[in-house]
């Protein structure tokens, strides 16, 4: 029953943006073909897995937080974040020269994670501390990162051997991701699935799990309990802003190979929506990342072939989520009359 | 650019006039936000709401070019999906924050999407004219700035007063307000909760869609996607920061239009010890200190409205 | 002044397992103030419950002018003049006095006029002797002023009959007598009033006649001038039937607890408190008697770490734990049976098992350094599931799914199951353990409660049931008005006199 109302609420949203299409005199059979073209077709799977790994890796780190009740919408900002880090440690790197080339992608992926870490704590910090809107703040610290990181790239940072053009020197070898043979996948996706079994044991598995679901679940409970959530929420926020941190790490030294401005397409947000629609499951998020990464393709398509904007996936993703949610009433309503 | 020596009053005459055209957009948005959260919704969909009026009037002014139609046509938009904002949270009781952001991204979306083809065409509107109000518009930098604006900014002043009168000095008003302290009491007292909440829903979804179109037609007189730029959510934080009552929006909305205009300032004035990006920043910024000294205070605790975000199921 | 303007026959109500009233008869004369005298849980509150149209009857008939009525809703209740006033308040804190008393009346037009209607408020007000400023918003006014505004709301709606629940519990001395002279003001006016208390001194003082409920049933109707307060306070209490549980001797075991002048304060600054001393020996149980409301919950609370204690001290077994955080109290072996099990006691969509660990959770037993041991949680829960006969499907079921017994059978299997260290010292503190399970699981939480004590702890419990304090406390404690106001040796426990104490009439 309630995979029928799950299944129900997906077909409206297919129905509903059917009719957008319409509208638009778009034949919404042909749209829907090149909106899933990435699930036909080997090389357009391959580029659907690629834009995967970072919502996959944002959207591990959200649900982590959402479990503890934690609403984050700072993976945009997070992205960012990581994006400045790597491109930093890149810089500094080719002048200094400081660590031989093999260890200098594990030193860097630690040293992502820890400083998006502490800008993930901030947001977590101020909600403990002083009841600050967590949606707001995570939101306002979206706008100030892609603004310092586009700054950066179009000041300081700018590649002096660039042609004027506004981005930073592409990342030697020994800063990208080596690709899987034969595919346009680079090798930060095991980072990717590491993480969601990573998730997946915090939850499951360990004492901090417990404490994050005992906080998510109750404030009063959780005090009761004695357990702090000063110390949980902090801690959550750390890892998932660690995580969109590598997000964007993967974004440049996997994908584009130097800072860009405005470099991330919005997969911070796309992120919030694969974590709720995967119920929170690290799990279903790995493929509910490539589900959704096949969807940004195929915007990519739509807008290549028949000129629309890919701005219809953002209206189909919005769409789905609340249908989905929705559907949760008639889950809810079901559960109550039948005991 | 060499420092250009300027008369100090025609700077501040510059930055009132900037801060009045950008701090009108806050405003028209806030006031929307606080009517929908003074019943108790929270909609978190207000960047949407922007951008979808926004373009609807873009589009409806390049048509028709008449700005009440446009006007009206970006109310309708932001009402249409604040409505869907509305029966997935008051009819369905689901998650607000969650409906909230799906609205933002479903409107962003959705302008995107329809406004492609302009965006490509780099079509230009042609501003709104002032209006310059007789004497008032004589006083130094208050008239030309405050005075000497497009019919829309003269909407927001107006929709202060308004709205102030609507919720404090009508029975309606009354009634919303308590429905958002305190529901259940509110229904026992005969009051129509839920058609009270769609009210104050769509009535704020369409002053948000308002705002969208103050921003095209008196503002940003071209369509790119990303044009809202977070003024929803500063708006949203606004309404904290007033503390819910439309007189303090006004304030509100006007500081941080005058923290948002520093940037075309010091520009202006050839001021570059600071890269101008730290200006662009300030906004974002300020809305987070203000959200730490208005949400630890208690003064919040007794503002806000009691069953804020909270749906509202009826018993027996 | 013979008229009746109220009459309730025979009515019925029941819960699921209880009977809150039981053919109750009331009747109500013009201008008549009328007392509603009974323990808590008596069906006082139902009662009048069922006249406002919160609750609906099973069964009766209310009648008002003589003619029956059907009462829906409190408008339906309203339109027949006939208000309440609640005991929390239903006023909204944010508005102003004008606003919260005209909110749903239908005398004024699209446009306010606050000013007029202040005005008007003011008049009514003060031809009653009730002072309020009509322009200040209600969170900024006192509970006395508060009750004021809630009796102008029925004033302003032109009520004539009004119910009071326990109107004196959040008054000073002051206001009451305030109140009271409004009360008669009111009555020599023509209204009719119904006072719910279970207080007998005010019974006397303010009331022309006094109904009398026990356990759902009303025992007695008597005119205030021909009755006194022994007589009402054995119509009230009543002969409880004890019953009688082998208790071993008493083996006392040693100071596990000291509790010194302690104070607490609420949000709002008020001192619920008022200095509270006493000491807990291993191997006694001590039953706290007393009115919900009156620092039970604020004592139970302070000793067990979830309040903040504005002075005095606290210490466990010699060990100064004077606001020390609560998981610091358990580790001390201080458990806690709280009174909201669901969303305090237990997290709801976390199953059974992990609820049993909620608070040992990092215990050796059941986690390494970073990983829990699920094995060892989930016999340790099948265990407990067994020992406390929780009624389930599995351990892994969310909590919220079940019924209030087995709710309270899960947090008293946390605490009670979990004493690790069985040499006994532990301070067992509990809230109504027994509320809401039936007689069964009631008789076994008691038996448990008496092996506990046995075995060397100290266990303190708050209760409604005088009954249940009598047959398995050795001392009685006895709470009003936030202080400890009396205390007694359960062998040598008069009921009468613990009756008088709790309604605040005597102090020992």
């Amino acid at each position: 029953m309630s995979f029928a109302i799950s299944l129900a609420s997906i077909i409206l949203a297919f129905m509903i943006s059917g009719l957008i299409f319409v509208f638009s005199n778009v034949d919404p059979i042909l749209a829907y073909y090149n909106l899933f073209k990435s699930f036909t077709n080997v090389a357009l799977l391959s580029e659907a897995i690629v834009r995967a790994i970072p919502i996959m890796l944002v959207a591990l780190g959200l649900a982590l937080a959402y479990k503890a009740n934690f609403i984050s919408v700072g993976g945009e900002g997070q992205i960012y974040v990581g994006g400045m880090i790597i491109t930093f440690l890149v810089l500094w790197n080719t002048q200094n020269r400081f660590l031989p080339d093999p260890f200098f992608m594990p030193f860097a992926i630690i040293i992502v994670f820890l400083s998006s870490s502490v800008w993930g704590i901030i947001p977590a910090f101020l909600k403990a501390r002083f009841e600050t809107n967590e949606v707001l703040t995570t939101l306002m610290m979206n706008y100030i990162a892609q603004i310092v990181s586009n700054y950066l790239v179009i000041g300081p940072w700018k590649d002096p051997k660039g042609y004027g053009f506004p981005h930073s020197q592409a990342f030697p070898e020994y800063a990208r991701f080596p690709l899987i043979p034969g595919t346009t996948i680079n090798s930060s996706i095991f980072i990717g699935i590491f993480a969601a079994i990573l998730i997946y044991i915090i939850l499951a598995k360990t004492k901090f799990g417990f404490e994050v679901k005992v906080v998510g679940d109750s404030y009063s409970a959780a005090k009761y309990a004695g357990i702090s959530y000063t110390k949980v929420v902090c801690l959550v926020m750390a890892i998932s802003a660690g995580l969109s941190g590598l997000a964007g790490m993967s974004l440049l030294s996997g994908v584009i190979g130097r800072l860009r401005p405005d470099f991330s397409p919005g997969y911070g947000y796309t992120g919030i929506i694969v974590a709720w629609l995967c119920n929170l499951n690290p799990f279903v998020i790995v493929l509910g990342s490539i589900f959704f990464g096949g969807l940004l393709v195929g915007g990519e398509v739509l807008q290549g072939s028949m000129g629309l904007s890919v701005g219809i996936t953002d209206v189909f993703q919005a769409l789905l989520l609340i249908t989905t949610l929705s559907g949760e009433f008639f889950k809810r309503y079901r559960l109550v009359w039948r005991r | 650019m060499e420092a250009i020596k300027v008369d100090p009053l025609t700077i501040l005459t510059t930055m009132f006039i900037l801060m009045v055209q950008e701090g009108s957009i806050l405003l028209v948005a806030t006031l929307g936000e606080i009517f929908t959260e003074r019943s108790g919704i929270l909609n978190l969909g207000v960047e949407g709401l922007i951008c979808f009026g926004a373009l609807s009037s873009f589009i409806v002014y390049y048509l028709t070019g008449n700005w009440i139609i446009a006007t009206l046509a970006a109310a309708s938009a932001g009402l249409m999906l604040s409505l869907i904002h509305a029966f997935v949270s008051i009819t369905l009781k689901a998650n607000q924050t969650v409906s909230g952001l799906a609205i933002t991204i479903l409107g962003l979306g959705l302008s995107s999407f329809i406004g492609r083809p302009i965006a490509l065409s780099r079509i230009r509107i042609d501003p709104l004219e002032s209006v310059r109000v007789p004497l008032l518009s004589e006083i130094p930098v208050i008239g030309p700035s405050f005075f000497n604006q497009n019919p829309l900014v003269y909407f927001s002043y107006i929709m202060v007063i308004v709205l102030w009168f609507i919720l404090y000095k009508t029975r309606f008003g009354l009634n919303l307000r308590s429905v958002g302290e305190n529901p259940s009491m509110a229904d026992s007292l005969g009051i129509n909760v839920f058609l009270t909440r769609y009210v104050a829903t769509s009535v704020g979804g369409a002053l948000c869609g308002i705002s969208g179109a103050l921003l095209i037609l008196g503002y940003y007189p071209s369509w790119y996607d990303g044009i809202t730029a977070g003024r929803g959510w500063i708006a949203v934080a606004l309404v904290i920061f007033s503390s819910w009552n439309p007189l303090y929006a006004f304030f509100g909305a006007y500081f941080f239009g005058l923290v948002g205009t520093l940037n075309a300032t010091f520009q202006s004035i050839g001021f570059r010890a600071i890269p101008t990006d730290f200006f662009r920043t300030l906004p974002y910024l300020l809305t987070i200190l203000v959200l730490i000294i208005f949400s630890s205070t208690r003064f919040r605790r007794r503002k806000m409205p009691a069953s804020l975000g909270k749906p509202y199921t009826r018993e027996l | 002044m013979d008229e009746n303007v109220l009459e309730m026959v025979d009515i019925v109500k029941v819960f699921p397992g209880v009977i809150a009233n039981d053919r109750v008869n009331f009747s109500l004369k013009a201008g008549e103030i009328h007392a509603l005298l009974g323990e808590n849980g008596a069906g006082k509150t139902t009662l009048m419950n069922i006249l406002y149209g919160i609750y609906r009857m099973d069964s009766g008939v209310i009648k008002v002018d003589g003619r029956k009525v059907t009462i829906r809703s409190p408008r339906d209740a309203i339109k027949l003049g006939i208000g309440m006033v609640h005991q929390n308040f239903k006023l909204i804190p944010a508005h102003t006095v004008v606003e919260n008393v005209i909110l749903g009346s239908e005398k004024n037009g699209f446009i306010l006029d606050l000013k007029k209607s202040g005005e008007e408020i003011k008049n009514l007000a003060s031809s009653f002797g009730l002072k309020v400023d009509p322009f200040s918003e209600v969170w900024k006014l006192s509970m006395g002023e508060r009750q004021r505004v809630e009796i102008l709301k029925l004033l302003y709606k032109n009520v004539r009959i009004m119910i009071l629940d326990e109107p004196t519990a959040v008054l000073t001395p002051q206001e009451k007598r305030e109140l009271f002279s409004s009360l008669r003001e009111m009555s020599s006016k023509g209204k009719s009033i119904i006072f719910i208390t279970h207080k007998l001194d005010e019974v006397l003082e303010i009331s022309d006649r006094v109904t009398v409920l026990r356990r759902g049933k009303n025992v007695a109707t008597k005119v205030t001038k021909e009755t006194n307060k022994i007589e009402l306070a054995n119509l009230m209490i009543g002969r409880p039937i004890i019953f009688e549980y082998s208790k071993n001797p008493q083996k006392l075991s040693g100071l596990v607890l000291k509790v010194e002048n302690v104070r607490v304060l609420d949000e709002e600054g008020n001192v619920r408190l008022k200095g509270v001393s006493f000491s807990l020996n291993g191997g006694e149980i001590v039953g706290v008697a007393g009115i919900a409301g009156n620092g039970q919950k604020e004592l139970a609370e302070a000793i067990t770490g979830l309040k903040r204690v504005s002075s005095g001290k606290i210490f466990v077994r010699g060990k100064d734990l004077t606001n020390a955080s609560p998981k610091k109290f358990f580790d001390n072996g201080v458990l806690f049976i709280p009174e909201e099990r669901l969303g305090v006691g237990t997290a709801p969509n976390l199953s059974i098992a992990e609820n049993l660990i909620l608070k040992s959770y990092d215990n050796k037993l059941f986690s390494g350094p970073v990983f829990l041991n699920f094995d060892a949680i989930q016999k340790f829960a099948e265990k407990l599931v067994k020992d406390f006969e929780i009624l389930c499907s599995s351990v892994n079921v969310p909590v919220k799914f079940l019924s209030g017994g087995n709710l309270q059978k899960v947090v008293l299997a946390r605490e009670l199951g979990n004493i690790i260290n069985n040499a006994g010292g532990n301070v067992i503190v509990a809230m109504y353990p027994t509320r809401g399970l039936d007689v069964g699981a009631t008789e076994y939480v008691r038996k448990l409660f008496l092996k506990m004590r046995d075995e060397g702890n100290a266990i303190i419990f708050f209760s409604e049931d005088l009954e249940e304090i009598l047959s398995i406390s050795d001392r009685v404690f006895v709470m009003f008005d936030g202080r400890i106001v009396g205390e007694i040796d359960s062998s040598e426990a008069d009921v009468e006199k613990i009756g008088l104490m709790m309604a605040g009439s005597v102090a020992s």
